[in-house]
């Protein structure tokens, strides 16, 4: 017997970054990547003053306009190519070769997305913690499972999932929906959706009429389509439309709109990616994130930080019950890694943090200019700060109320109301 | 349509990073792949345990001799297949059918759903199954001749059998089995053929093979769909998950939880190189053993012997305060998840 493996990623370079921030994708492309670490230089060059000087745009292919925010295959006919309607400056998402995408395909997942038939209890759906007005959160500190035990960590945002290099907080071997599915739907450590086996959930779905249609539309080759691998490879499909890259930074980046965003936001925009703040090492490129990978990127790169929110021990030890990276790699060095998420739509995903320990995003950028968070009583005290497990970009700076602000502003603009009420992302069962 | 260059985007400050293409490139370490272990000849399973971990011909690293003097399990009579039967396999060589029986157990007392206990683990509490499961690997019989660990060759049996795994199955979804994703269905032997010899012993391990471990579940064969014996989190299976609850007539109840997995698994899954630096798999050697008349017994409570029961005392391969009196009665020890000369667990009836 042959091991079944199916083909994911390339197997081409394959980096577990350690240590250091700057893990992000090699800027590709544009020419002008330099490697003397000098952090000005990564200032904004062009966004001066006021005005977006849109020639600073990355080049001609990233400006190509996207002519339409609605949903992007032309048709439900499977056979026909699937086409990605990409916001400015986004690549094509990788897609596991056994699992194209296709608008039926898209479409059946958005209704097993949307459906408690998902869990054991009839009771709860993947929706259930990632709502869509919420871009995919759900609003709590810690995420709930269909038995009401309340999980240690906070329920993801699932914006712009597809490009995630890795999946879930922290996670080396998830590396795409396909497998990372199984955690939620059969995972009994927490309990999630509590499913128990395929046949349970076959047995669920095909209750439900539609369904017939749905899985012979989005699997016409198969005579009995009705599987819990066509289920994962729908849901998959689905959740890779969740893309989100039409904010009003956006309009104001990519097409100049002046009006898009405020002068608040502009200097945010500038302090972000400027120092002392160096925010952007980590939150970086075209999802705010040096955690990405898409069709052509050329390498996976895995790259986790910490970025001392606790440091419980004086090694910069994480509380027992979510040490982060090292509870899967068991390396010490990993103490209190996660992966860096998207900053789009961050302004609707609080509590942040992969606990939900801070409420706001002012705290959160408190946490940040004093070179992480200080824990003053309680078992998790300690001060973050002091961290030698830190990463080196979670220096601290000094920051004015009014900086402050900014940066705030900044992150506000990348708000996406389009996608939030997105018709093709909402519920198909009302 | 032209794809655009992503890392172009946010121009100007996805730059000077400074250190964009270092972290480490080319992790050597992950380049070589699980080999499947086929025997060319006749395309079954290979003798021994793949790769690193274990090798059953280290016989002090297994441990428990059987205790034919206990009395106490019934003999299943399932295992008394007619050992004087034999049929050809492919190569001509004279194969004889054999069922080895399992038999499960809470102390003295068959282990069932719905029951309830008394006098279980380190604080003696009185508990009820929740749950029993596992996986066997490398099943091998023991020629009387020399000893040497003879492969039995694993019948292809859906849903509960593929070559070189099969599941016991002791929970049949009854009483507080219903809440640990039980069914009704159980399976208690493990059917296939060995070469016809005379046989005194036994060997197999707990787990699942390696290179069927980090599969994608909803593409391996039966009995590793996805269940509740998925691991997701751990990128792998749970090779046994037993689970005790407390019974109490008032407040909050304890429980015992085992499930056993490979862990500290790390490496590149595109092309299937996964490695786990804690194996947690060990062999379990049980000689003499009659596999015509004898059955091999798993005793939950000796597993959970120094458990509190009273509390929460769940051990996920990961819990360094609950999990290692389960690992080393299991025969592994947890901080290498190497197999350690300790197992109480499995005894032969």
């Amino acid at each position: 017997m042959m091991a079944i493996v199916r083909p994911m990623r390339p197997p081409a370079l394959f980096v577990l970054a350690t240590g250091l921030a700057c893990g992000a994708p090699a800027p590709t492309g544009d020419g002008s990547s330099g490697d003397d670490g000098s952090t000005t230089t990564a200032s904004p060059s062009s966004a001066t003053s006021t005005a977006p000087d849109t020639t600073a745009t990355p080049d001609t292919t990233a400006a190509e306009p996207s002519t339409s925010a609605s949903e992007s295959s032309t048709g439900d006919d499977p056979t026909e190519p699937w086409q990605w309607d990409l916001p400015p400056g986004f690549p094509e998402p990788f897609v596991p070769a056994d699992n194209p995408m296709s608008a039926a395909k898209v479409e059946l997942g958005r209704h097993l997305f949307y459906d408690t038939r998902m869990s054991g209890s009839g009771t709860y759906a993947c929706a259930t913690c990632h709502l869509q007005e919420l871009a995919f959160t759900d609003g709590l500190a810690n995420a709930v499972g269909e038995t009401g035990q309340v999980h240690r960590r906070s329920a993801m945002s699932l914006v712009n999932v597809a490009y995630d290099s890795s999946l879930t907080w922290a996670h080396p071997l998830l590396l795409e929906l396909e497998r990372q599915a199984l955690v939620p739907m059969f995972g009994d450590d927490p309990i999630e959706l509590g499913l128990d086996s395929e046949d349970e959930l076959v047995a669920a779905l095909a209750s439900e009429p539609l369904y017939a249609e749905l899985f012979a539309a989005a699997f016409p080759d198969d005579p009995e389509p009705l599987t819990a691998a066509h289920v994962v490879h729908a849901l998959s499909a689905f959740q890779r439309t969740m893309i989100s890259g039409r904010s009003p930074f956006d309009r104001w980046f990519f097409e100049g709109d002046e009006t898009a965003i405020s002068e608040s936001a502009v200097r945010g925009y500038e302090l972000f990616n400027g120092h002392p703040f160096e925010c952007f090492h980590c939150h970086v490129g075209f999802n705010l994130s040096d955690a990405v990978y898409w069709d052509g990127a050329p390498a996976l790169e895995l790259v986790f930080h910490n970025t001392g929110l606790y440091n419980v021990d004086g090694m910069g030890g994480y509380p027992p019950e979510d040490i982060g990276l090292m509870e899967i790699t068991l390396d010490p060095a990993d103490m209190g890694k996660f992966r860096v998420p998207s900053l789009r739509n961050i302004a609707v995903t609080a509590p942040y943090m992969h606990d939900g320990t801070i409420a706001t995003l002012t705290e959160v950028l408190d946490h940040y200019a004093a070179g992480g968070r200080t824990i003053t009583e309680g078992p998790h005290a300690g001060v973050g700060s002091e961290s030698p497990l830190k990463d080196s970009f979670v220096g601290g700076f000094e920051m004015t109320d009014e900086q402050r602000d900014d940066v705030i502003a900044f992150l506000e603009s990348l708000t996406d109301d389009e996608f939030l009420t997105n018709p093709a992302l909402a519920d198909p069962w009302r | 349509m032209l794809r655009s260059t992503p890392s172009c985007l946010l121009v100007g400050l996805v730059l000077g990073t400074g250190c964009g293409d270092d972290g480490g490139s080319g992790n050597d370490e992950h380049d070589d792949h699980h080999e499947t272990d086929m025997d060319p000849s006749t395309g079954t399973t290979a003798p021994l345990p793949s790769t690193s971990d274990t090798s059953l011909d280290d016989s002090s690293t297994t441990t428990t001799t059987a205790d034919t003097t206990d009395s106490t399990g019934p003999t299943d009579s399932s295992s008394s297949s007619d050992s004087g039967s034999e049929s050809s396999g492919t190569t001509g060589e004279a194969v004889t059918p054999v069922s080895i029986a399992f038999a499960a157990f809470i102390g003295t007392e068959p282990f069932a759903c719905g029951t309830t206990y008394e006098g279980v683990g380190a604080t003696a509490a009185t508990v009820e199954p929740r749950d029993l499961r596992f996986f066997v690997q490398d099943l091998h019989l023991l020629r009387a001749s020399d000893g040497e660990p003879v492969p039995v060759v694993l019948d292809v049996d859906d849903p509960w059998q593929a070559e070189t795994v099969a599941l016991l199955d002791f929970e049949d979804g009854s009483g507080a089995c219903s809440e640990g994703g039980g069914n009704p269905a159980t399976r208690t032997t493990i059917t296939g053929t060995v070469p016809t010899d005379d046989y005194d012993g036994l060997a197999f391990t707990v787990g699942v093979p390696e290179d069927l471990n980090h599969g994608d579940p909803l593409f391996l064969p039966a009995p590793l769909g996805a269940s509740s014996m998925t691991w997701g989190w751990l990128y792998g299976f749970k090779f046994i998950k037993v689970e005790l609850q407390q019974v109490v007539e008032e407040g909050s109840a304890g429980d015992g939880v085992f499930h056993l997995g490979s862990n500290g698994c790390t490496g590149n899954p595109g092309v299937g190189d996964v490695e786990c630096s804690l194996p947690n798999r060990a062999p379990i050697e049980l000689a003499p053993f009659d596999w015509a008349s004898q059955s091999v017994a798993l005793d939950v409570a000796a597993l959970f012997a120094e458990t509190n029961l009273a509390i929460e005392s769940q051990c996920h391969s990961f819990q360094p305060d609950v999990c290692p009196p389960v690992f080393d009665r299991t025969g592994v020890d947890f901080d290498t998840g190497l197999p350690a000369p300790t197992q109480v667990v499995f005894s032969v009836q």
